[in-house]
């Protein structure tokens, strides 16, 4: 409502009535039945995310899978090495749901623990995109000048190096070191994953610390660890969450992909990249070796694609249509 | 233009001497030499060895040495195939690659676009729904399995396509189609949204509003607008493509570069990997840079004449 109409509602034709100069009635009340609750950026976001039915099943799937992962193994009859040399290749039954694989292994129990490898490279992807991504994004861009330049010219250089090329050649290395090859798998990508997250966080901080509040931490003398990680990276936090949302199908994926060609972890662990592995060696005869650890690592990426995709609608004020 | 110009040629220069030197130096760091096998080779032998490829000299000078080669493009001897070298390996196996590369992504274009325009025509209705599932289903599924799951009911299911092999153009079909899969669908996103977003401009009124048929004003006005976006993520599709004919090739017993960098992984052989992979980070550098300057070609907003740091 513009100024103008307020001034034009009271009388028809501006003729002044002895009323008009009476006390104003008190209308808070009703005006806030008409705005409804107030609502905050994550009430609201959390709104719009139930709406979001993929969003929801993705969120489903995660949980079942975290689940899964967590008492999945401890539940099964079998261990992921123990071998039946008598009932290799079995074909899906009642005992095995999934199957066994060339060693008499249960596939169901190698898929579930397989989910715990994949989840795993999840968190501690996720954990060391916050811990190096959102620091090293943030303090290029609060502090600025010259910091900013190189901080951010490094990235550009290694933005050009084609990630898992560095994450293949990495783990070629750390394997043949001797590393744990899961550790390994955690390290190349703890040191490629972390620059999109850099990048994002640093566009967030360098137009949130113009703001307002910023200026006023910094009035009242707040040191500058304190405005960077308590005010200003929290306000970037839709978008620090939206990416690494994302972030974590690609980095499943890549352990997924290391294990495929052999540079994941070693037998006999199983991962979903080497079960696939594996399966796709006799693919010809027992097809569904290869077909469980599939859907399963296309369903985890699935979900959080979908997850990560309403996160963005919800938490990205500039998506909003 | 011309400053851009050289100042991209610099970096690209910069990128590809660090990764080189980067692998040069792990490689080295190595606690295992390359000749250390299970049964122990005797001393003169290990000797002759590390003298035919010159690690007998100190480090920096075989950094040097390694580096100069470099320079005149040369990627030194394979250390597993006695007398192959590197430079031979690519010869053989890049044009395979290439090929198959480019097919996929002129699928990717091909299909992606047209899909992401019938799904921003058809807003909310269930031909979107149908192609941003469709799109999602294509970013979610990996590469391998999507391999695995195409030779399953195109090749040994329906046995419509041979399931492996190299040569005829039924062989190619498979591999290509799952080597687009990724960049068809992210280009398919990108197109829907960003054909809304244009269709939203002014612009877009005015040629309606002159009375231009409907496909006149997506294909000749709108379209053009959508290129531009497409084009800035080819150079990371460009390089999805690539990284994804390692486990392509390999599936389908293609005999590109892709397959023999995973075999040259499994067999330890130092000198292929790292030759394999400067050349392929040098190349991809290089189609960044081409995409770039297609980018500045084709938006003439756009001149690189000042460039600010984003």
């Amino acid at each position: 409502m513009s100024a103008q109409t307020q001034w034009q509602t009271p009388g028809e034709g501006h003729e002044l009535e002895a009323g008009a100069f009476g006390p104003t009635p008190s209308v808070t009340g009703s005006l806030q039945e008409i705005g409804g609750r107030p609502t905050t950026y994550w009430n609201d976001a959390i709104r719009r995310i139930r709406h979001n039915k993929l969003a929801v099943a993705g969120l489903w799937i995660i949980s079942f899978l975290l689940v899964v992962a967590v008492i999945g193994p401890m539940l099964s009859p079998y261990s992921y090495e123990q071998q039946d040399l008598n009932n290799t290749y079995q074909s899906p039954t009642l005992q095995h749901p999934f199957g066994t694989d060339q060693l008499g292994r249960d596939q169901l129990t190698r898929v579930m623990y397989g989910s715990r490898i994949s989840l795993a490279v999840g968190i501690v992807c996720a954990a060391l995109n916050f811990i190096i991504g959102v620091t090293y994004g943030g303090i290029a861009a609060y502090f600025g000048g010259k910091v900013d330049e190189i901080m951010m010219r490094i990235v550009d250089i290694l933005y050009g190096i084609p990630t898992l090329i560095i994450v293949i050649l990495l783990t070629v290395l750390f394997k043949d070191k001797g590393v744990n090859p899961l550790v390994n798998v955690f390290i190349a990508i703890g040191l490629t994953y972390w620059l999109p997250m850099a990048r994002i966080v640093r566009g967030e901080i360098l137009s949130l610390k113009e703001r307002e509040f910023a200026l006023a931490a910094k009035t009242i003398g707040a040191p500058n660890s304190r405005i960077l990680f308590r005010h200003l990276i929290p306000n970037a936090m839709g978008a620090i969450i939206v990416t690494v949302t994302l972030e974590i199908p690609s980095a499943i994926f890549t352990e997924a992909f290391l294990s495929y060609i052999g540079l994941g972890v070693s037998a006999p662990v199983a991962s979903w990249g080497s079960l696939a592995s594996d399966g796709t060696e006799a693919i010809r005869s027992f097809p569904y070796l290869v077909v469980f650890p599939a859907l399963a690592i296309s369903l985890t990426m699935f979900a959080f694609n979908f997850l990560g995709d309403g996160l963005r609608d919800a938490l990205d004020p500039r998506l909003r249509q | 233009m011309l400053k851009y110009f050289i100042r991209r040629l610099l970096s690209m220069i910069l990128v590809v001497l660090i990764v080189a030197s980067a692998t040069f130096f792990l490689m080295r760091f190595l606690p295992s030499g390359p000749f250390s096998r299970e049964k122990a080779l005797p001393a003169a032998v290990v000797k002759n060895l590390e003298a035919r490829y010159h690690m007998d000299q100190p480090l920096w000078k075989q950094y040097l040495s390694y580096i100069g080669n470099l320079l005149h493009g040369d990627l030194g001897p394979s250390f597993k195939y006695k007398n192959r070298t590197v430079n031979s390996i690519i010869a053989d196996g890049f044009p395979v690659s290439a090929t198959l590369g480019a097919v996929a992504v002129a699928l990717a274009v091909l299909i992606g676009i047209p899909l992401g325009i019938w799904g921003a025509l058809r807003q909310n209705g269930w031909q979107d729904n149908f192609v941003m599932f469709l799109a999602l289903l294509g970013v979610s599924v990996p590469n391998f399995i999507m391999a695995v799951l195409l030779m399953l009911v195109f090749a040994l299911g329906l046995h419509l396509v041979p399931a492996a092999g190299w040569g005829s153009v039924k062989q190619v079909i498979l591999p290509a189609f799952t080597l687009a899969g990724y960049p068809i669908a992210f280009i398919a996103r990108l197109v829907r949204s960003s054909m809304l977003e244009v269709l939203r401009q002014e612009y877009i009124t005015t040629a309606r509003a002159k009375g231009l048929s409907e496909r006149l004003v997506i294909f000749r006005h709108a379209l053009r607008n959508i290129l531009i976006p497409v084009v800035t993520v080819l150079g990371p599709l460009i390089a999805a493509v690539f990284t994804g004919s390692f486990v392509v090739e390999k599936i389908f017993a293609i005999p590109g570069l892709g397959r023999y960098y995973v075999t040259s992984i499994n067999d330890r052989d130092y000198t292929t990997i790292c030759g394999v992979t400067i050349f392929y980070s040098a190349l991809l550098v290089f189609m960044n840079f081409l995409v770039d300057l297609t980018y500045a070609w084709l938006d003439p907003r756009i001149r690189y004449v000042e460039r600010k740091v984003s």
